[in-house]
């Protein structure tokens, strides 16, 4: 195994124990946090299951954005659609045999993936040239957005411009999964699209982006409004 | 911690089990620790053993010198260009035990043959 592959092969798994460690350890402190206090955002449902079905359709439509602004509804929307296509584009390169469905939509889910720059660079120019979002952008906030405008540039080079041999990429990736790596192929735009991610993986748990795990955390949102059904007294005494 | 952050946690692990759960199918299927699988080509017997270029670069750009030969012998005026698929057959006889193969690895499905016949 060549040192290049070595390289990357050790990366990938501190990578991966970085990722899910750092992310399980953020959310294990989410939760530890006492928050004796009812404070679900209003209009909040009533019951348990009124919340899960509220936040059920927060999650999938982003309802609150769209009523709040909507402008940043429509990019962060759609770049979110998005996602779940690209992850459909790529999950055939970590799984086998590939189910026939997921070949099926391929052509579909490419269709929507490639578009993918479009919503970044209309959030980046949203941070740029509005001025209430300006104010409040800071560099973590282009950060994000400029490594995941970088990755679909590389992917989308991986397949539009300079083919890279997918099979020795498949075989190289399932290596990684099966914990029984081989050699990686030494194309640069896929060492380049792969690095990328890397980073984005080593970076997630200490960034905004634990959004996507912290959203089932908040307080504000997971809170039944329950405040004049029953009595929460703040265990640390006081009023 | 409050049943709220309890289902919240629970729910966060469920997604992030359902995100790992394509690397479990494939661990299963496959099992671990074990070389991944790859695909077995039938390649051609006798010939000189060399492709139109090298093996290389074939296994990533065969698709941009086969497609749209179309224009080569219509247009270009070449009466039988030298990335032509009919070449392709000399050695690589069968479809299903060569080009499916890896097709078949990667999840690619290569449109062309839905109208075109395959020469």
């Amino acid at each position: 195994m060549s040192a290049l592959t070595l390289f990357y092969v050790g990366t990938s798994y501190l990578c991966a124990a970085v990722f899910f460690g750092g992310l399980s350890y953020r959310l294990a402190g989410y939760a530890a946090t006492p928050s004796p206090l009812r404070i679900p955002l209003t209009p909040q449902a009533t019951t348990v299951f009124g919340v899960i079905k509220k936040n059920a359709v927060s999650m999938a439509v982003f309802r609150a954005l769209f009523i709040g602004e909507r402008w940043t509804w429509v990019g962060g929307y759609s770049l979110h659609v998005i996602f779940v296509f690209v992850f459909l584009r790529h999950l055939r390169l970590f799984i086998n045999p590939v189910p026939e469905f997921l070949v099926d939509l391929q052509p579909l889910a490419l269709l929507f993936a490639a578009l993918l720059p479009l919503p970044v660079l209309f959030l980046i120019s949203r941070r740029m040239y509005v001025d209430r979002y300006r104010y409040i952008s800071s560099g973590a906030d282009y950060f994000a957005l400029v490594l995941l405008l970088v990755i679909g540039l590389s992917g989308l080079a991986l397949k539009f411009v300079s083919h890279s041999d997918l099979v020795g990429v498949k075989e190289f990736l399932l290596g990684l999964v099966l914990l029984s790596p081989v050699e990686m192929p030494s194309h640069p735009a896929f060492m380049l699209h792969f690095s990328l991610v890397l980073l984005l993986g080593f970076y997630f748990p200490f960034s905004k982006l634990v959004h996507a795990g912290g959203v089932f955390l908040s307080p504000t949102t997971t809170q039944v409004e329950d405040n004049r059904e029953q009595i929460h007294a703040n265990p640390r005494g006081g009023n | 911690m409050n049943g709220e952050k309890f289902s919240g946690l629970a729910v966060a692990a469920a997604v992030m089990l359902l995100v790992a759960l394509p690397l479990l199918y494939s661990a299963t299927g496959n099992g671990l620790f074990h070389k991944p699988p790859k695909p077995e080509l039938v390649l051609p017997v006798g010939g000189d053993g060399k492709c139109v270029e090298p093996t290389d670069f074939m296994r990533s750009n065969h698709m941009k010198l086969l497609v749209h030969a179309r224009d080569r012998i219509v247009r270009g005026g070449e009466l039988l260009p030298k990335y032509h698929i009919e070449g392709c057959k000399n050695c690589h006889v069968k479809r299903a035990e060569f080009c499916d193969r890896c097709h078949g690895y990667a999840g690619v499905r290569p449109d062309c043959f839905e109208c075109h016949n395959l020469p």
